[in-house]
C-alpha cells in the first residue's frame, strides 16, 4: 500500500463511517438473511432451571431496565414470560428502578394481549401480578427478604396484596422458586448480595450485552444459574422456545455490523502500520 | 450550632452504621425490628431523593427563561413537556367504569334495548330483570322508545346511559340467582366478598361494570383506558412509550456509530497489551454472531475435527469463562475490600467528604 | 394490541420517528432539531420521575400511612418524612447544613448494611470460588514419585528464575541459559500437572495403547482424566489471573524485577477482559441502533399512509420555522 493511500484511509470523514454503519444495519432489515443461531451453555442454564419447575411455581421477575435498553431486553423479557405462562408458572413482577415500572407495564400489556388473541387469556391476580416500583433499592430487597407482603403492601393498581391469591404462601423473598432479573446495570449485584446471599433464592440474569462479561464471575461463583446477555442471548432463548422474535431478526444486522467493524479495525491498523513503516524509512534516510 | 452542623451528623452515621452491622449478625429482637424499621425509613427518604435532581434542573431552566438567555425557547418546551407529563400522571385517574353512549355500538342499541325491555318486564329472573327493577323510570322509558322505534336518538341514549350509571353505582346490584353462570375475575370476586359499606364509589362502579360486561359480553364495550393517572393507555404512559423510550434508546444508540468511528481511527496495535486486547475483541465480535460460528465450523470440519478448540465460538466461551472471570473477580475482590474499608472509615468518622464544606 | 386509540398510536409513531431522526441528526452536527428533541426528552423524563416519586414512593409510604388513621408506632413515619424534606434545604445556603442530617442517616445506613454483606457476598464467596476448585480436586495424586520429582523441579526452576531476576543476574545470562531456565520452569510445571492430575487414574501405557494400538477399553477413564486436567489448568489460570490482577492494583510495593512480571501478567488478563468487554459493548450499542432502525423501517415507513406523510411534512416545516426564530440571538442576552 502506498503512503498516500494509507493517509487517505486514515483521514476519512467519520460521517462516511456513520453512513456505512447505518447501511449495514438497515439493509439486513429490508433483506433478511435468516442466519441460524447456536445456543450457549449460559443461556441453557437459565432455560433449564425454569423448565424444570413444576406448574404453579412462583417466579419473581425484576423489571430493572431503563427505556434505553428496551431493544435488547424486551425481546428476552417477552420470551421468558411466554415460557413461564406456557408452563403454568405464576409471575410476580417488581421494579426497584423507577424507569423499570413503565417498561414492565408495557411488556406485560403486550404479552397479555398476545395471549388474549391466541384465545388463552392470562388473568391479572391469578396468573400474574405486578407490584410496581418500590423505592429504596438495597433496603427494598432486604425488606422483601423478611416480609414480602409488608414491603409491597399494594400492587401497581392499588390492590392490597394480602388478599391476592397469587401471593398465597409467599412470606419472604426466599419463598419464590426463582428470580428472573431483567437488568441493564449493576442491579444484579444488589439482588445477589441482598437477595441470593440472604435468602438463597436462585437468580437468572437477563442483561444487556455491555453488562454480560462482568457477570461471568458471579456465574462461576454459583451466585446465578445462567446469563442471557444482549440481543444474541435473546435470540438463543427464542431458539430454545422455537420461535423467531425481534432478537432473532436483529441478529442479521448484528452479524453484518460486527463484520463491518472488524473490517474497519483491520483496515485502520493496516493503514497505520503502512504509514509507520514509511515514516520509519524516512527517518532512517 | 456547631454540634448540629458537625457533630450530630457524625453521631447519626456512627450509631446507624453500628446498629445495622450488629443487626446483620443478630436478627433477633430488638435488632431484627430495628433492621426492618431502619430499612423502611430508608425507603421513604429514597422517595425524596428521586426529586432532588428534578428541583435542580427546574431551577436552572427557570433561570434561563427569566434572564432570556439564548435558547430559552428550548427550556420553555422542556417545561411544557414536564408539566403535561406530571399533571396527567399525578392526577387521579377518571372513573373509567361508568358507561358512555359510545360504549354500546350504534348497530347494537336497538337489539340491546329490545332484550332489556322484553326480559326486564318478564317474570323469569335474570340480568335483564334485575337491571330493569333498579333502572329509574325515565331510563326505562328511553329503553322502550329505542326498542319500539328501532332508532336510538341522542336524548334517549343519554337518558338510558344515565340510568345504567345509576345502576352501576348500586352496591347491591349483583345477586347470584340473577346473574347465573357469568364469568367473574378474581378482582371482582374480591370486591363482591367485601362489605359493601367499606367500598368506595369507584370500586362499586368497577365491580358492577364487570358484572354488566359479563352479562352482556357482545353489547357492552371493554373498559376503556384512563387518560389521567399512570396506567396503560393514559397520556402519561403515552409520553413514556413514545417519547421517553424512543429518545432514550436513540441517544444511547448514537454510541454504536461513535464506537465504529473510534474503532477505525483509534484502535491500534501499538503495544503487546493493545494487540492482546484487539485480538480478543476481534474473536469475541466474530465468535458471538452466527456468521462467525458458521465460518469457524466450516474451517474445523474441512481441515480437522481435532482443531475444534480453535473454533471462534469455543475461544469466545473460553475467554469469557476464564481470563475474564479472573480479571473481573480480582476487580470484585478489590472493590469489596475498598467498600468495606470505606464503610468503616465513614462509620468511624474518618471519612467526612459527604458532609461537604462548612461554608 | 395497543392500549391507545388509533389516532394516538399513529401520532405516537410519528412523534417517536421525528424524535429519533432529530437525535440522529447530531451525527452530522449539532443542530436545533437535536436540541429540541433533547429538551423534549428531558422534560418527559423529569415529569416521569415526579409522577413515580409521588405515586409509587411518597403517596403509599408516607402520605397514606399518615392520613389513613395511623395507630401508635405508625406515626413514626413522619421522622423519615422530615428527613426527606430536610434534603431540599441544600438549595438554600443559610439552612443547607440541615441536609447533612438526612445524608448522615442514608450514609450510615448504607455503610452499616454494606460492610457485612459485601464481606459475605463478594470477598468470602469469590475468594472461596477461586481457591476451592483446586482443593476439591478428587483426581489430584501427590503420592506418585513422578509428581514429587516434577514438583521439586518446578519449585527449583521457578525459584532460581525469581532469584536471578531479583538479583539482576538474569540480564547477564546468555540466550541458551535463559531458554533453559524458562523452558525448564514451564515444562516442569506442566509435567507436574500431567503426572499428578492426568496420570492420577490412568497410566502412560493406557495412553500408548490408545494412540498406537487403538485400544479403547480405557477410553472413559482417559476422557475423564483429560477433562480433569483441563479443568485444573483452567482453575489454576483463574488463580494466577486473580492474584496477578490484584497485585497490579497494589501500589504499596514497587513493581520491579520479578514483581514486574507478575504485574505484566495482570495487565494481560485485564487486556483480555477489556477486549471481551469491548466486543460486547459493540454488540450492546449496535443492538440499540438495530432496535431504532427496525422501528423506523417497520413501524414508521412501512405502516404510514400518503396522507400521514403530507401532514408530517407540514408539521416539519412549522417546527423548522420555530427553530429558526429560536436560534436568532436576542440583543443584550448572554451567550
Amino acid at each position: 500500500m502506498k503512503l498516500k493511500t494509507a493517509e487517505k484511509l486514515l483521514s476519512i470523514d467519520r460521517r462516511i463511517i456513520f453512513l456505512l454503519v447505518a447501511a449495514a444495519i438497515i439493509l439486513p432489515i429490508i433483506f433478511p438473511l435468516n442466519l441460524p443461531v447456536n445456543v450457549t451453555d449460559e443461556v441453557r442454564g437459565v432455560y433449564n432451571e425454569i423448565q424444570q419447575l413444576p406448574p404453579g411455581s412462583k417466579i419473581l421477575v425484576a423489571f430493572d431496565y431503563e427505556p434505553s435498553s428496551i431493544p435488547e431486553i424486551e425481546p428476552m423479557a417477552k420470551a421468558v414470560l411466554q415460557q413461564c405462562f406456557d408452563k403454568g408458572l405464576k409471575i410476580v413482577g417488581i421494579s426497584w428502578l423507577e424507569l423499570g415500572r413503565g417498561n414492565a407495564e408495557k411488556v406485560l400489556n403486550i404479552v397479555e394481549s398476545e395471549y388474549k388473541e391466541k384465545g388463552d387469556p392470562i388473568e391479572y391476580g391469578e396468573d400474574y401480578a405486578y407490584m410496581g416500583f418500590k423505592p429504596g433499592k438495597q433496603a427494598m430487597i432486604l425488606n422483601l427478604g423478611s416480609d414480602f407482603k409488608g414491603t409491597c403492601k399494594t400492587d401497581y393498581r392499588g390492590n392490597e396484596v394480602y388478599s391476592m391469591p397469587l401471593l398465597e404462601g409467599i412470606e419472604t423473598l426466599g419463598d419464590f422458586d426463582y428470580l428472573v432479573c431483567l437488568h441493564d446495570d449493576s442491579m444484579i449485584n444488589h439482588w445477589i448480595l441482598y437477595g441470593h446471599e440472604e435468602t438463597g433464592i436462585k437468580i437468572g440474569s437477563f442483561c444487556t450485552a455491555v453488562m454480560a462479561p462482568g457477570i461471568y464471575a458471579n456465574l462461576n461463583a454459583g451466585q446465578i444459574t445462567g446469563i442471557v446477555g444482549g440481543l444474541k442471548g435473546g435470540s438463543e432463548y427464542e431458539k430454545l422456545l422455537e420461535y423467531k422474535g425481534a432478537a432473532t431478526k436483529g441478529m442479521d444486522s448484528q452479524t453484518v455490523i460486527h463484520l463491518l467493524i472488524v473490517v474497519f479495525i483491520l483496515i485502520g491498523n493496516i493503514a497505520y502500520l503502512v504509514k509507520e513503516h514509511h515514516l520509519k524509512k524516512e527517518r532512517l534516510r | 450550632m456547631n454540634f448540629l452542623k458537625r457533630k450530630l451528623p457524625l453521631i447519626i452515621v456512627f450509631f446507624t452504621g453500628v446498629i445495622m452491622m450488629i443487626a446483620y449478625y443478630v436478627p433477633h429482637s430488638p435488632f431484627g425490628d430495628m433492621w426492618k424499621g431502619a430499612s423502611s425509613w430508608y425507603m421513604v427518604i429514597a422517595g425524596f431523593t428521586l426529586v432532588l435532581g428534578v428541583v435542580s434542573l427546574i431551577r436552572n431552566h427557570y433561570r434561563k427563561i427569566r434572564l432570556g438567555k439564548q435558547g430559552f425557547g428550548y427550556s420553555i418546551v422542556m417545561f411544557i413537556t414536564l408539566i403535561i407529563t406530571a399533571i396527567f400522571g399525578v392526577l387521579p385517574p377518571e372513573n373509567i367504569y361508568t358507561l358512555r353512549p359510545v360504549d354500546i355500538e350504534e348497530e347494537n342499541w336497538s337489539a340491546f334495548c329490545s332484550t332489556l325491555a322484553r326480559k326486564g318486564q318478564g317474570e323469569v329472573p335474570g340480568p335483564c330483570r334485575r337491571i330493569w327493577t333498579l333502572l329509574p323510570k325515565e331510563a326505562r322509558g328511553a329503553a322502550q322508545e329505542i326498542a319500539e322505534s328501532k332508532n336510538a336518538t341522542e336524548p334517549a341514549k343519554e337518558s338510558l346511559i344515565a340510568g345504567l350509571n345509576q345502576v352501576l353505582g348500586n352496591p347491591n346490584l349483583y345477586r347470584k340467582e340473577s346473574f347465573p353462570g357469568i364469568y367473574l375475575s378474581s378482582r371482582v370476586k374480591e370486591l363482591l366478598g367485601k362489605d359493601s359499606k367499606t367500598l368506595i364509589d369507584r370500586e362499586i362502579n368497577e365491580m358492577n361494570r364487570n358484572v354488566l360486561m359479563g352479562a352482556f359480553p357482545d353489547d357492552i364495550a371493554e373498559i376503556r383506558n384512563p387518560m389521567r393517572g399512570n396506567k396503560a393507555g393514559s397520556v402519561f404512559m403515552w409520553v413514556f412509550d413514545y417519547i421517553n423510550s424512543a429518545a432514550a434508546a436513540t441517544v444511547f444508540s448514537l454510541l454504536a456509530f461513535y464506537i465504529a468511528s473510534a474503532a477505525y481511527r483509534a484502535f491500534r496495535v501499538r503495544t503487546l497489551d493493545a494487540t492482546v486486547m484487539l485480538i480478543t475483541a476481534l474473536i469475541v465480535m466474530i465468535g458471538r454472531v452466527p456468521y462467525g460460528e458458521m465460518f469457524s465450523n466450516f474451517l474445523t470440519e474441512k481441515i480437522s475435527s481435532h482443531l475444534v478448540f480453535l473454533r471462534l465460538d469455543k475461544l469466545t466461551t473460553f475467554f469469557l469463562n476464564y481470563p475474564t472471570v479472573a480479571a473481573k473477580r480480582a476487580i470484585i475482590l478489590g472493590m469489596g475490600l475498598a467498600m468495606v474499608s470505606t464503610s468503616m472509615r465513614v462509620i468511624l468518622g474518618i471519612e467526612r467528604t459527604y458532609m461537604g464544606s462548612d461554608e | 394490541m395497543s392500549p391507545y386509540s388509533e389516532f394516538a398510536t399513529i401520532f405516537g409513531v410519528w412523534f417517536a420517528a421525528g424524535l429519533t431522526i432529530a437525535i440522529y441528526s447530531f451525527l452530522y452536527k449539532d443542530n436545533p432539531f437535536y436540541k429540541l428533541a433533547e429538551h423534549i426528552y428531558i422534560g418527559a423524563s423529569t415529569g416521569y420521575l415526579i409522577v413515580i416519586a409521588w405515586r409509587d414512593a411518597l403517596e403509599p409510604l408516607l402520605f397514606n400511612p399518615l392520613t389513613q388513621n395511623p395507630q401508635g408506632w405508625e406515626y413514626l413515619v413522619i421522622v423519615p418524612g422530615l428527613l426527606g424534606i430536610m434534603m431540599f434545604t441544600r438549595f438554600f445556603k443559610k439552612v443547607a447544613w440541615m441536609s447533612r442530617i438526612s445524608l448522615a442517616y442514608i450514609i450510615g445506613w448504607g455503610s452499616g448494611v454494606a460492610a457485612p454483606v459485601v464481606i459475605q457476598g463478594f470477598i468470602i464467596r469469590h475468594t472461596g470460588s477461586t481457591i476451592m476448585p483446586i482443593f476439591n480436586q478428587n483426581s489430584f495424586d501427590l503420592t506418585s514419585v513422578s509428581s514429587i520429582v516434577f514438583l521439586l523441579f518446578a519449585v527449583g526452576f521457578s525459584g532460581y528464575l525469581i532469584y536471578a531476576v531479583q538479583k539482576d543476574q538474569y540480564a547477564d545470562f546468555d540466550t541458551g541459559r535463559r531458554l533453559l531456565i524458562i523452558l525448564g520452569t514451564i515444562l516442569s510445571i506442566l509435567l507436574f500437572f500431567v503426572s499428578s492430575v492426568f496420570f492420577a487414574n490412568v497410566t502412560p501405557g493406557d495412553v500408548w495403547n490408545y494412540f498406537i494400538h487403538g485400544d479403547t477399553s480405557r477410553i472413559v477413564e482417559l476422557k475423564a482424566s483429560l477433562e480433569a486436567f483441563m479443568t485444573t489448568f483452567y482453575n489454576l489460570s483463574i488463580i494466577v489471573g486473580v492474584i496477578s490482577v490484584l497485585f497490579y492494583f497494589f501500589y504499596s510495593i514497587e513493581h520491579k524485577k520479578a514483581l514486574k512480571g507478575v504485574a505484566k501478567t495482570g495487565i494481560l488478563y485485564l487486556m483480555v477482559f477489556f477486549g471481551a468487554a469491548f466486543g460486547y459493548t459493540v454488540m450492546g450499542r449496535v443492538s440499540l441502533a438495530i432496535g431504532r432502525m427496525r422501528f423506523l423501517v417497520n413501524d414508521w415507513v412501512r405502516e404510514s399512509t400518503l396522507s400521514q406523510w403530507g401532514v408530517g411534512i407540514i408539521v416539519f416545516i412549522l417546527i423548522a420555522l420555530f427553530l429558526l426564530w429560536q436560534e436568532r440571538t436576542r440583543p443584550g442576552s448572554e451567550v
